[in-house]
């Protein structure tokens, strides 16, 4: 097995000290809870400063480590101001406008809301969507990919031990292990990537060498994207309104005040953040021009070996634990996102007799269990796992961001039949889209996803990328809740 | 002579990065030492 680098017996040290001390504060922290609550929400207190951590920590993963980072090597700073940049939009709004409305109605679960609002069809529909969105297949495959390069083991074993580590925690210990390790995590992925930017930019004579060498077109706002590849990738934002574990962060709160605190601080971490990847990704461009990189080099590896080369031994060790524990923090938080759907969502509404919490909660270790073994086998046995990522986003968004906003806006319209079609036509138009594209389309390599060419008879040509898909589906989706909520006048909201 | 603006624009969001997660965890550790010591004493 070849790795990247030969690490130092300090840096291995550090690698192993960090993978076991996250794994027993797991196990020390699952003494700690006595109630469902406790386990999968920490006792609903979490405070301000907390919350950032594991905001943060959870929503930057390797994919933003490795492919935004690809972005901002292929194409410069439009990695930040075209697809980080707006994304910020949509946290705003989540901070401003739903954090409190959503906190202080009690909720526990994104299919919750659906279930008060609408019913359990709807509820169902919505805990599927969030199960499968939730499966951390691609942070497992990360996990494979940052072994195989840097440590030099093979991908599926990389993953099974360093992404089991976040099995392990996950299951004793719940959100409080969660929370509690994702903070540390946060600091760590901070800490090194900050130190990694001057010393990758020194690398190669800083910005003034890249300004001088790379195509000018790396300095524009908006670089050579077309303006409208640019609005999709502000379309894929809108997951963050509906996303399980943001919301999950939400419900386990202190108070509203403590969320969207904590939400509007996270924006200037993920904004430094961001563009520290940029900058990175950049200084790597200019290490493959000078040779210090070799020119064939992935552009998802690049802002990794760059800053390895950069480091010196001891900060090596420390870098490579912020690249695990970025992706660490995503693993723990959506196996037990997606745990809790099982537990929670699909199996306790529809029990025969109460559960009990000590039930539930093990109803939700086998969960996160059960995820975290699916997700395993997705990640190496689907080939294509970055549009399969990409379509299960467009199922959740899909399928709940019409009737949870219309919901927590519009309580009227809490039509059983309004939730119920909104949800159908916008999971089935999500399904027949991708199904159309994928069958009908080819795959194109230059583009990383299908398109389906359509040439009218007066020769105009479109193009449809399955990426496009949500520009159908949600305008499926809000008719869908219209129709529903005409055809529903009889039944009172619930 | 004067900074490249780029390179001035990554210097501080390098400073504000480090600065910035550096005080968010140390209010951590603040916040979780009293709210596992009121649990435990919850708790007992």
């Amino acid at each position: 097995m070849n790795s990247l680098i030969t690490l130092s017996s300090v840096d291995i040290a550090i690698i192993v000290g960090y993978i076991g001390g996250v794994i027993v504060l797991g196990v020390w922290l699952s003494r700690r809870h006595k109630n469902f609550d406790d386990y999968f929400l920490a006792g609903r207190v979490l405070t301000a400063p907390i919350l950032v951590c594991t905001l943060v920590s959870t929503y930057y993963g390797i994919d933003v480590l490795l492919g935004d980072s690809e972005l901002a090597y292929n194409e410069g700073i439009v990695g930040f101001f075209g697809y980080s940049m707006p994304i910020y939009l949509f946290y705003l709004v989540a901070a401003l406008l739903l954090a409190k409305r959503l906190k202080n109605q009690g909720f526990t679960s994104l299919p919750e809301i659906l279930m008060r609002y609408y019913g359990p069809n709807t509820q169902m529909l919505g805990a599927i969507a969030s199960f499968l969105y939730s499966l951390p297949a691609l942070s497992l495959f990360g996990f494979g990919l940052v072994a195989h390069v840097v440590l030099g083991w093979e991908p599926m074993v990389g993953a099974a031990i360093l992404g089991g580590a976040a099995l392990v925690y996950t299951i004793l210990g719940g959100l409080w292990a969660v929370a509690v390790t994702d903070a540390i995590q946060f600091f760590m992925m901070c800490i090194t990537l900050a130190v990694a930017v001057p010393l990758a930019l020194g690398k190669v004579g800083g910005y003034e060498w890249l300004e001088a060498n790379l195509d000018p077109g790396y300095f524009q706002f908006f670089g050579d994207v077309p303006i409208w590849l640019v609005l999709i990738y502000v379309m894929t934002g809108l997951s963050v309104l509906v996303e399980p574990a943001f919301y999950q962060r939400i419900f386990s709160a202190k108070n509203a005040k403590s969320v969207r605190n904590a939400m509007l601080f996270g924006i200037v971490l993920w904004g430094s953040y961001d563009w520290a990847v940029t900058a990175i990704a950049m200084a790597a461009k200019g290490a493959a021009l000078q040779g210090i990189l070799p020119m064939d080099v992935h552009p998802n590896e690049a802002v990794l070996r760059i800053s390895v080369l950069s480091l010196p031994a001891g900060l090596v060790g420390l870098f490579i634990v912020g690249v695990l524990a970025a992706e660490m923090s995503t693993v723990d938080s959506y196996c037990l996102v997606a745990g809790s759907n099982l537990s929670y969502d699909i199996y306790k509404p529809r029990a025969m007799k109460n559960v009990t919490d000590e039930q539930l909660i093990r109803m939700t270790r086998i969960g996160v269990v059960i995820s975290w073994v699916i997700g395993y086998f997705v990640a190496f046995y689907f080939e294509r796992m970055l549009a399969l990522w990409v379509f299960l986003s467009t199922l959740l968004t899909s399928t709940v961001l019409v009737p949870i906003l219309l919901g927590i806006f519009c309580p009227d319209w809490r039509k059983p039949l309004a939730g119920l079609m909104s949800a159908v036509t916008g999971l089935v138009s999500a399904i027949l889209f991708y199904g159309i594209v994928e069958w009908l389309g080819t795959f194109s390599e230059e583009n990383g996803t299908t398109i389906l060419t359509i040439i009218t008879e007066s020769g105009i040509r479109y193009d449809i990328w399955q990426e496009y898909a949500m520009l159908f589906t949600l305008p499926l989706s809000l008719i869908g809740f219209f129709v529903g909520l005409l055809l529903d006048r009889g039944s009172e909201k619930l | 002579m004067s900074m490249n603006i780029w390179q001035a624009v990554s210097i501080i969001s390098a400073w504000m990065l480090g600065l910035s997660a550096t005080a968010v965890f140390i209010l951590f550790l603040r916040d979780i030492l009293v709210i596992l010591r009121i649990k435990g004493k919850r708790d007992d």
